[in-house]
């Protein structure tokens, strides 16, 4: 067995294993639970009853979080002519065409998002091998394949975030900085658990949400009880 | 998950599976037992559908993927290693494929805006599909599996059509794992793994996410891979919720309480009868007799159970054969441009019992053609001694069997005049008994075809036999059956086999062939994996200490400078020294034990010396002198319980040493 610190058994000691918090309780205590050096981002994983082996129950979705994520995104657009310029006064980090391609397939990674238009995406398909297992290609699921880069940008600077589901049927994702404090931190939850309940297949079958669990990058889970987020579709 | 429904299969009028209704469910780990010819490989058939039931049927989910590895007879052609693996990945390739398609559709442009979306809408969802189906792990996933089954990278780019027929089944084991279908069908996945590899299987199939059902022999590899065993016996299945080792005692146990059954209900029917016989005429018990009839009349009568009887056979006794049986000298021999040794020398002596060993594609089945005058020389010398006369197994001996021959016509077209009248024997010590002689050879299980190239090559008399792999598809009766008659055997004895049962028992010399060397080692495989470990450990010393290499060299000049030496005369030196090594470690044992007897009698008297000293008037009043004087005699019990501890090992292995000395001499007299 890992043994564990002290900071850790400290925290640990805060959660009832046994019990099923609700949401927004669960981020209170989330937020109370900082007791590392660093600002730690909360994060969020739901087990959905969905088989990713079947294509028709792939769970994709975009959401854009009220307060982001807190982080800077560096954002590469793909674009040429007057889309690279557009896109250079939207504020993306960096844009071009061949040569940009070029620079990811010699080893260049130091970005976070990606956004082409649709006419350079045969190119940009060619990079699929390497973004793709980063899950850094752009998608036009996600709007990140699109003329309106200027909006493309904005939004992913705003902390637009996509999730997918994963081969075990769960979706992981990252709601949040736990120095946003829990107020901004609930209602970042409640706009992303919302977005996963709307993803919901219309094949799946049985319950959706499984189980959801959230914790922060340094702390021990809390299970959230998935009947809470009900609430969130009625209101 | 596979069901099976009333599913009944047929070979001319035996009925193999009689309306067998089974399911294997989703996560089952499944063992398959029986015996050779039971209908194990043909149940497999059917769940892979490669062969339908005469009646009944199977029910299998839409899009479920089913793997299934035959015994033998698959071969690969064509392609390289790693672009054979990848077909098995064809899921992915397909996805794969129309990314590609699509790709150059974009790249070309000149399309529609309506057509653009379309397609970049499949590409994302190709993009996830890639993802879900492991498309990125795929070459991990690969290296895993063909490092595992001991293919080395080098031989990634390898054509496929290269490897050996043992290799070919590697190959085809590797596609499926790779695949990683939802329920797995082995038959017999161990037969063509060296050890290395089967422990690797194990650790793979331990961590399988869903359902196989394997067919093997190998009872320690199913102990550790199944939870359930399903036995085929007589065209039924019957299931133990267990591993192999609870199968094999509950199967015991099953076969005890039916007979126990059967003979209690044969009392039964016997005194209903005596009743019925008694009393038939008498007109007041007419009632009780007519119940008692009808009561006989719906008894199912229990079957007794299969008695699996001790068999035992015996070789025809070899004929006088000369002292020095075979020997190669300066052997060179290949395929084409590969050599697969380059002037290596081997004797075979008369009554040895020799072993090969070496890793898959070293040249044992080569070395065994050679030694049997199969395979050409492309230069040295084979000399067979005059009335040598030998008797060869190959590893696909089973295939040259006809078809359209009953067992009994196979085994007696070959047999000699004086041997017919014992044949029907023969077949049963090789587990051919009642109406299996009169079987197709066609029809026959690749176990059985296996026994009985076995018992046909086993007719004729030999004084020397080359047997490679004898013990593939044998179950653990016919295994057992085998082994008894080889240690029985008098001839020289040459075999590869990669059961340990078999080389740990029955060798008295290993001969090792690897990286085209030929290396003999005497004793078993014990010994010889001890004469490994310390050659490591010497030239790990050789590294260290330049002195030891400059005596060697010494050494070498001196043996360049003696006359030139022949094979024969090697192998007799090799011995020489190997028996006084021998001797010179059984002086040492000698004498560690006559040191031993010493400090046993001295340790005793002194525990003596202190037990009198507890009861001494002068101390049974001192309780510190006392604990003081019991801690000591406890020391001592405690040394001298060690002490004995060694005495019995010393003197076990030198008795061991002395059965074999005297095993030895025996054979020198013969």
């Amino acid at each position: 067995m890992q043994s564990r610190t002290k900071r850790y058994a400290e925290l640990f000691k805060k959660v009832d294993r046994m019990k099923l918090y609700k949401y927004d309780e669960a981020i209170r205590l989330l937020s109370e639970m900082k007791n590392s050096k660093l600002d730690e981002s909360a994060e969020v994983a739901f087990r959905l009853g969905v088989d990713p082996k079947h294509a028709e129950q792939m769970v994709r979705a975009v959401v854009l979080l009220p307060h982001g994520l807190g982080k800077t995104v560096r954002i590469v657009v793909f674009a040429k002519g007057d889309k690279e310029k557009e896109a250079q006064e939207a504020g993306a980090d960096f844009v071009g065409a061949e040569d940009l391609i070029k620079k990811v397939q010699e080893g260049w990674l130091d970005f976070d998002k990606t956004v082409a238009t649709p006419d350079l995406m045969g190119q940009v398909s060619k990079l699929g091998k390497i973004l793709g297992p980063r899950g850094l290609m752009p998608n036009p699921k996600t709007g990140t394949v699109t003329f309106d880069i200027k909006k493309a940008v904005d939004e992913l600077k705003k902390g637009k975030l996509d999730f997918k589901v994963d081969k075990t049927g769960i979706v992981h994702s990252a709601f949040g900085k736990l120095s946003f404090g829990p107020q901004k931190l609930i209602e970042n939850f409640a706009s992303l658990a919302d977005a996963v309940i709307r993803a919901k297949p219309d094949t799946a079958k049985g319950s959706y949400l499984k189980s959801v669990v959230i914790s922060s990058t340094m702390s021990p889970g809390i299970k959230i009880d998935p009947l809470s987020l009900a609430e969130l579709k009625a209101a | 998950m596979i069901k099976l429904i009333e599913v009944s299969v047929s070979f001319g009028s035996d009925p193999i599976l009689d309306r067998v209704s089974w399911m294997l469910g989703d996560q089952d780990r499944v063992g398959l037992v029986g015996e050779n010819g039971s209908g194990k490989s043909t149940l497999l058939k059917v769940m892979a559908s490669e062969i339908s039931p005469e009646r009944g049927g199977i029910e299998v989910p839409r899009g479920q993927l089913i793997g299934y590895l035959p015994q033998v007879g698959i071969i690969h052609q064509g392609c390289t290693l790693e672009e054979e693996m990848r077909k098995s990945l064809f899921s992915i390739v397909a996805v794969e494929e129309e990314y590609k398609t699509i790709e150059q559709k974009l790249a070309n442009g000149k399309l529609g805006e309506d057509e653009q979306a379309r397609l970049l809408h499949r590409m994302t969802e190709l993009m996830d599909q890639f993802r879900l189906r492991g498309g990125y792990e795929q070459d991990a996933r690969i290296g895993r599996v063909l490092k595992g089954l001991g293919f080395s990278e080098s031989e990634w780019v390898k054509l496929v059509d290269e490897f050996s027929g043992g290799w070919q089944m590697r190959i085809a084991l590797a596609k499926l794992l790779i695949s990683e279908p939802q329920v797995l069908l082995l038959d017999e996945p161990t037969n063509h793994l060296d050890l290395e590899a089967r422990n690797w299987l194990e650790e793979f199939l331990k961590a399988y996410p869903f359902s196989y059902l394997i067919v093997s022999h190998d009872r320690y590899f199913l102990d550790v891979t199944i939870d359930k065993v399903v036995e085929v016996e007589g065209g039924k299945l019957t299931s133990f919720y267990g591993n192999y080792s609870y199968y094999f005692e509950e199967k015991e146990k099953r076969v005890e309480a039916a007979q126990r059954a059967y003979e209690k209900q044969q009392e039964e029917i016997q005194r209903t009868k005596a009743f019925i016989n008694k009393y038939k005429a008498d007109k007041k018990r007419a009632g009780q007799t007519r119940d008692r009839v009808k009561r006989l009349g719906r008894l199912e009568i229990l079957e007794p159970p299969r008695e699996t009887k001790p068999i035992r056979f015996k070789f025809p006794d070899p004929p006088r054969s000369p002292n020095e049986m075979l020997l190669l000298k300066d052997l060179v021999a290949g395929y084409g441009e590969y050599r697969v040794f380059n002037g290596e020398n081997l004797l075979l002596t008369r009554g040895e019992k020799v072993a090969m060993v070496g890793p898959n594609g070293a040249g044992k089945s080569t070395l065994m053609q050679i030694l049997s005058g199969l395979k050409q020389l492309d230069a040295g010398t084979r000399k067979v001694g005059d009335t040598v006369k030998i008797a060869y197994f190959g590893q696909d001996a089973g295939d040259e069997l006809e078809p359209e021959d009953t067992v009994y016509n196979a085994i007696m077209k070959s047999a000699p005049f004086d041997m017919i009248p014992g044949l029907r024997s023969l077949l049963g010590a090789f587990l051919f008994s009642g109406e299996d002689i009169e079987k197709k050879t066609g029809v026959l299980s690749g176990g059985e075809k296996s026994r009985l190239a076995l018992a046909k090559l086993l007719l004729k008399p030999a004084n020397l036999l080359l047997l490679d792999e004898p013990t593939n598809h044998l179950d653990l009766r016919a295994k057992e059956v085998l082994m008894n008659a080889f240690r029985d055997f008098t001839g020289t004895l040459v075999f590869v086999a990669h059961d340990r049962y078999f080389m740990e028992d029955l060798p008295d010399r290993i001969v090792e062939v690897n990286n085209h060397k030929i290396t003999s080692y005497q004793g078993d495989y014990t010994d010889y994996l001890f004469a490994k470990e310390r050659e490591s450990k010497s030239a790990a010393q050789a590294m260290n200490a330049p002195k030891i290499a400059a005596s060697q060299a010494v050494a070498e000049q001196k043996k360049e400078e003696a006359p030139e030496k022949t094979p024969e005369k090697d192998e007799r030196i090799k011995k020489r020294e190997e028996e006084k090594a021998k001797s010179r470690h059984a002086q040492k044992l000698k004498r560690r034990l006559a040191e031993l007897e010493i400090l046993i009698a001295e340790t005793e008297g002194n525990i003596k010396k202190i037990e009198a000293e507890i009861f001494s008037p002068a101390v049974a009043t001192n309780y510190a002198k006392i604990m003081e004087l019991t801690i000591a005699k406890k020391d001592l019990q405690q040394k001298l319980e060690a002490l004995y501890q060694e005495w019995d090992k010393i003197q076990a292995e030198i008795e061991q040493a002395e059965v074999l000395a005297t095993h030895r001499l025996i054979k020198k007299d013969q």
